[in-house]
């Protein structure tokens, strides 16, 4: 988890010094292809926090879950209907849920690492 | 061991998600919004619009330029530029109608049906009425006459056509039938457009049993075209 998030801080840093940006046209698209990624990102870490960590699972859906909401978000332009709120509702809702499962292992582990302590000193 | 790659997939995998918020970030203006296609689509059709625009008008400089030129080299052979000045008077005062013209044409004469009513009829029906010459005058104007006249009224830009019972009213003048339009203009065209199947005095006739009767002329006189009164309302403009 630790190592997970000091890659996005470096990921941050290094594509923020890299000269390459793309035309604003598209930033509708690489947003909810963000909120794609990042649900799979919250996902691995949640998943390695309770033990059935799955790499195969953890790629394809990364890349995968991208760019079908990306290409929910272009088929609504054409389409004239904002599909592109399907991807904000699901990877928004499933993001709140994957933190909160973070959340409560972590809760979890701290409060038995206490018990044990407080255990051993009895003892 | 099989763990450590795992979680180094799971920190390459985040470094890529911070790349590509940090491009995101970088690149998105806040300024613009989202934009949808509809909207790109409606500006590269104004972009289009603008582009017509200036081709336009780089013809209408080129256009002036080239008469610049001709006043210019007109100037240098015969020392001065009354000719070409007075022939462009003289073609505006053709157009507006201020002297007398003449030239070939076609001459329409358009009279009251004669056939029998049908039973129940309405006898509109085989009366010339004034939206009738407006039509007529129309199609003329579409076949490309240069002057049309009707009963000897010169049809300037502010001619009325009004309909006065069974008489019709120009230039303020009332005129009963037979109706006589005519058109310098070129005669083909001008016969094809009054004669021709579908044409609207080709309608006239065959459907409502109107008269009209198109004769090729040589020579058609057009009549100047007398202002009544004063314009009153007109301001020069730029």
């Amino acid at each position: 988890m630790l190592w997970a998030i000091l890659g996005l801080a470096l990921g941050v840093v290094v594509g923020y010094y890299i000269p390459f940006t793309y035309s604003d046209n598209y930033s509708l698209y690489i947003s909810v292809a963000i909120l794609a990624a990042m649900d799979s990102v919250f996902g691995a870490i949640r998943s390695s926090m309770e033990n059935h960590y799955n790499n195969i699972m953890f790629i394809t859906g990364f890349f995968t879950n991208a760019l079908l909401a990306a290409f929910l978000a272009y088929l609504g332009d054409r389409l004239g209907v904002p599909l592109y709120y399907a991807p904000i509702i699901v990877f928004g809702g499933r993001l709140f849920q994957n933190f909160a499962a973070i959340r409560r292992s972590l809760v979890e582990k701290f409060l038995m690492e206490k018990k044990r302590k407080t255990r051993s000193n009895i003892e | 061991m099989i763990k450590n790659k795992k979680i180094n997939t799971l920190v390459f995998m985040a470094f890529l998600l911070g790349i590509i918020i940090a491009l995101q970030v970088k690149s998105f203006n806040g300024n613009n919004g989202l934009v949808t296609l509809k909207s790109i689509m409606e500006i590269e059709n104004q972009i289009e619009l603008e582009k017509n625009d200036i081709q336009n008008l780089n013809k209408l400089i080129y256009q002036r330029k080239q008469e610049l030129m001709n006043y210019e080299t007109e100037l240098e052979d015969s020392g001065s530029i009354l000719n070409s000045l007075s022939e462009n008077r003289k073609s505006l005062k053709m157009a507006a109608g201020v002297i007398a013209l003449n030239g070939k044409g076609i001459k329409i004469e358009l009279r009251d049906g004669d056939r029998e009513l049908k039973e129940g009829e309405n006898p509109n029906n085989i009366i010339v009425h004034d939206q009738d010459v407006l039509h007529i005058v129309n199609d003329l104007k579409i076949a490309g006459a240069e002057a049309i006249s009707i009963n000897g009224q010169r049809l300037s830009s502010i001619s009325e056509i009004k309909c006065s019972g069974p008489t019709i009213t120009i230039n303020g003048r009332t005129y009963g039938q037979p109706f006589i339009i005519e058109a310098i203009g070129p005669v083909e065209d001008l016969i094809q457009i009054t004669t021709g199947i579908g044409s609207y005095s080709y309608l006239l006739t065959t459907i409502y049993g109107i008269d009209v009767r198109v004769y090729e002329e040589d020579d058609i006189k057009i009549p100047a075209f007398k202002l009544n009164g004063d314009l009153q309302y007109l301001g020069e403009g730029d």
